[in-house]
C-alpha cells in the first residue's frame, strides 16, 4: 500500500460518492455501527424531527417501545392530541441534552421533578410538558399524578429498551434560575408567565451540551447495560432564537455544536452511534428541495429521504429480517409521511411571536 | 288538566317501558306516551323534514308502527310534546384506568363512545327541528344469574354527569342514569328480578296479545320500565294518582319461577 487513500471505498470520495451522482442516487450515508433489527426493542425522544422516527418504525413493525400506552379505545386523532405514541414516554419533546439529563435523571431517582404548575383559567399545565394536555389539566393534583405516570413509564421504557435514538434539536434553553432545573419552552409562550428575575436564557456552549448529553447516557447506561444509543441532529432550523443574533447565524452555531456533541460521544463510547439526518436534508448537495418555502419545514420528502436512508443502511448493514422479505404479509410500503399531519411541535408555536410578514408561510 | 305527552323512541329495550306503562298508567292520567318501537339499529332511520318540522323514517314497517301509535301518517311532530325519551339505545362503556390517564383523556374517549353510540345520531336529527327535552337511558346493565359481580360502579355517576355537563351542555339533552333500584349496589349489574318476564318486542302484537318471554338477562322487564318512568315523571313533579305497588314489581326475594310467575300475575 502506498499511501491510506489507495484503497478506500467509493463512498470516501466526494466524486464518486457525491458529485458523479444524481442527488437521490447518493447512498450509503450510515454504516450502522450499533444492531438494529426487527426484535432490538428502540425507544425514541427528542426534538420534534424524533417523531418521524418513531412513526417509521412502527409503521415497518420494528418493536418500537410504547412505554405509555394510551386507552385502546382512543381514537387515533386524539392520540396525538394527547401526546400518546409521539415519542416512547408522554414526555413532549425534549429539544436539549440538559431536558433530557433532567428527565433521565428523574426517571431513574436521581432527583425529583420540582412541584412548579402553571394556571390559566383554572386550567393547570405541566412547565415540563406544556403542550401534552390541550386545554391543561383538572387539577394541580392531576398534573402531579400525570408527570408520574410518565416518569414511571420512562424508567420502564429505559429498562425494557435496547436502543435509545435521541434527536437533538436545540442548544438555546429556558430555566428557573433558584430552582436550577429547565423548561422545554420559555414561560410565557405556551403557559405559565415570563419573569425577567426568575427566568434564565442560555445559549449552552459545546461544553454544557456535551457533558449533559455524555451524563444522560451514562446515567442510561448504568442503568440497563443493554441499552445502545442512536443519536442524531434534527436538520430543522430554529423558529427564533433570544441569543441577539441572527436566527440563521444562531442555527448554523447550534447545529455545529450538537453535531460536535454527537461526533465526540460516537468517538468515545462503543454503544453510541449517529444517523445523519441534519447532512442528509442540510447539504449543499440536495440544493435545499427538502425545505418547504420558508426554508425551515422539512417535507415530507425530504422525511421519507431519510427515513428511507435510515431503512436502507440497516438493511444493507445485516441480514434481512423474515418480515423484509419480498412477498411476506408486513413487506408493504410504508405510507408517505405526511409531517404537518404526524408531527406536534411546540418550538413553532414560537413563530407566532415575531413580526407579521405577509408572505409567512404557515408551518 | 294539561297532558304531559311524551314521545318514547327506541329499539327492544323500549319493551320493558311499554308493558310497564300499560300497567301504570291509570295512576297518571295527565300523561300519554306514544311509543315508538324499532328494531335493532333503527335509530339511523329517521331523518327531520326540515319543511313541515316533523321527524320522519325511511323503514316502511316501522312508519307504519309510528302511524297506528301517533297517526299524521307516520310524520312525528315533536311540537305535540313535552319530551323525547330515547330508550336503550347507548350501551355503557368500558372505562379507563384513572390512575394511569387524566380527566380529560377520559372525557375524550366517553365523549367519542357516546357520539358512536345508536342513541346519538337522531338527537342531532332531533335538533335540526326541535329544542324539545331529550333524555336517553342506557341499555340497561347485565345481570348475572350465577350470584357472582360485575364491573364496580365506582365513577360511573361522574362519568354520566360529566357528559350532561360538558358533551350535552346547553343542549337539553340528558342521559338518565339506571334507575337505582334495580341496580345490585356497588356494580354495574342489574339485579336479576328485573330480568325476569321480559319479553320481546310489542312493536304490533294482536289485539290482547303479549310478546313471548325471553328470560335474555340482556332486556329487562316491565317492572323495570314501570319504575323508570315513574322516576322519570317524578322529575317533572308528576306523581301517582293511586298507589300502584299492586303491580308486580321485583322483591328481589323470589326464585326464578316465584318471580316469572309475579311478573305474569294478573295478565
Amino acid at each position: 500500500m502506498k499511501h491510506p487513500y489507495q484503497n478506500l471505498p467509493a463512498k470516501a470520495f466526494w466524486r464518486t460518492a457525491v458529485a458523479n451522482k444524481e442527488m437521490l442516487s447518493i447512498s450509503d450515508l450510515w454504516s450502522p455501527k450499533i444492531e438494529l433489527n426487527k426484535k432490538t426493542r428502540i425507544a425514541t425522544f427528542g426534538s420534534c424531527f424524533a417523531q418521524h422516527f418513531g412513526k417509521a418504525l412502527r409503521d415497518r413493525n420494528y418493536a418500537w417501545v410504547d412505554g405509555e400506552i394510551a386507552p385502546q379505545v382512543m381514537a387515533e386523532e386524539d392520540r396525538k392530541r394527547f401526546g400518546y405514541e409521539m415519542f416512547s414516554a408522554r414526555t413532549g419533546n425534549i429539544y436539549t441534552t440538559s431536558l433530557l439529563k433532567q428527565w433521565i435523571s428523574w426517571a431513574l431517582g436521581y432527583s425529583d421533578p420540582p412541584d412548579e404548575v402553571w394556571e390559566i383559567d383554572g386550567r393547570f399545565y405541566d412547565p415540563f410538558r406544556p403542550n401534552i394536555e390541550p386545554n391543561g389539566f383538572e387539577s394541580v393534583a392531576e398534573v402531579m399524578k400525570s408527570r408520574n405516570v410518565t416518569i414511571n413509564a420512562l424508567n420502564n421504557t429505559l429498562r425494557r429498551a435496547n436502543a435509545f435514538v435521541f434527536t437533538l434539536g436545540l442548544t438555546e434553553s429556558w430555566s428557573h434560575s433558584l430552582g436550577n432545573y429547565e423548561y422545554p419552552m420559555c414561560p410565557g409562550t405556551i403557559a405559565g408567565k415570563y419573569s425577567e428575575e426568575v427566568h434564565k436564557f442560555e445559549a449552552q456552549s459545546f461544553t454544557t451540551v456535551y457533558e449533559n448529553l455524555r451524563e444522560s447516557i451514562a446515567m442510561m447506561h448504568s442503568f440497563n447495560r443493554n441499552l445502545s444509543f442512536l443519536l442524531t441532529v434534527s436538520p430543522v432550523p430554529l423558529t427564533a432564537t433570544y441569543s441577539g443574533k441572527h436566527v440563521l447565524v444562531s442555527t448554523s452555531a447550534s447545529k455545529a455544536i450538537l453535531r460536535a456533541a454527537a461526533e465526540t460521544l460516537v468517538q468515545d463510547l462503543d454503544y453510541v452511534d449517529y444517523f445523519p439526518s441534519f447532512e442528509i436534508i442540510n447539504s449543499p448537495v440536495f440544493q435545499g428541495r427538502f425545505f418547504g418555502k420558508n426554508m425551515r419545514s422539512v417535507t415530507s420528502e425530504g422525511v421519507s429521504f431519510v427515513m428511507k436512508n435510515f431503512f436502507e443502511a440497516r438493511k444493507a448493514n445485516q441480514m434481512p429480517s423474515p418480515d423484509l422479505e419480498v412477498g411476506k404479509k408486513h413487506s408493504a410500503a410504508p405510507k408517505p409521511i405526511n409531517l404537518k399531519e404526524e408531527v406536534l411541535c411546540e418550538e413553532e408555536l414560537l413563530s407566532a411571536f415575531g413580526p407579521v410578514d405577509q408572505d409567512d408561510e404557515k408551518i | 288538566m294539561k297532558k304531559f305527552n311524551i314521545c318514547m323512541i327506541g329499539a327492544s329495550h323500549i319493551t320493558s317501558f311499554d308493558l310497564g306503562w300499560r300497567e301504570i298508567s291509570h295512576a297518571f292520567p295527565q300523561v300519554n306516551i306514544t311509543a315508538v318501537p324499532g328494531g335493532g339499529s333503527f335509530y339511523n332511520e329517521f331523518y327531520s323534514d326540515l319543511a313541515d318540522k316533523t321527524l320522519k323514517v325511511k323503514n316502511a314497517v316501522t312508519n307504519h308502527r309510528i302511524m297506528k301509535n301517533y297517526g299524521n301518517n307516520g310524520a312525528i311532530d315533536l311540537s305535540d310534546f313535552d319530551l323525547c325519551l330515547v330508550t336503550g339505545g347507548i350501551k355503557w362503556w368500558a372505562g379507563i384506568d384513572l390512575r394511569l390517564y387524566s380527566l380529560q383523556v377520559r372525557d375524550s374517549i366517553l365523549f367519542e363512545h357516546i357520539k358512536a353510540s345508536l342513541a346519538f345520531p337522531l338527537t342531532e336529527v332531533i335538533r335540526q327541528i326541535s329544542n324539545i327535552p331529550i333524555y336517553l337511558t342506557l341499555a340497561p346493565f347485565t345481570p348475572r344469574r350465577d350470584g357472582s359481580f360485575g364491573r364496580s360502579s365506582v365513577g360511573y355517576s361522574e362519568d354520566i354527569y360529566r357528559i350532561n355537563s360538558r358533551l350535552f351542555k346547553g343542549k337539553n339533552i340528558e342521559i338518565l342514569p339506571q334507575i337505582e333500584e334495580s341496580m345490585v349496589k356497588g356494580m354495574l349489574q342489574s339485579k336479576l328480578e328485573y330480568a325476569v318476564g321480559e319479553r320481546s318486542h310489542p312493536a304490533n302484537p294482536a289485539e290482547g296479545e303479549l310478546p313471548a318471554i325471553l328470560d335474555d338477562l340482556v332486556h329487562l322487564n316491565p317492572a323495570f320500565g314501570a319504575r323508570f318512568l315513574a322516576h322519570i315523571l317524578e322529575k317533572h313533579a308528576i306523581y301517582p294518582t293511586e298507589d300502584f305497588s299492586g303491580f308486580p314489581l321485583a322483591t328481589g326475594h323470589m326464585s326464578l319461577a316465584e318471580k316469572e310467575t309475579h311478573c305474569l300475575k294478573g295478565k
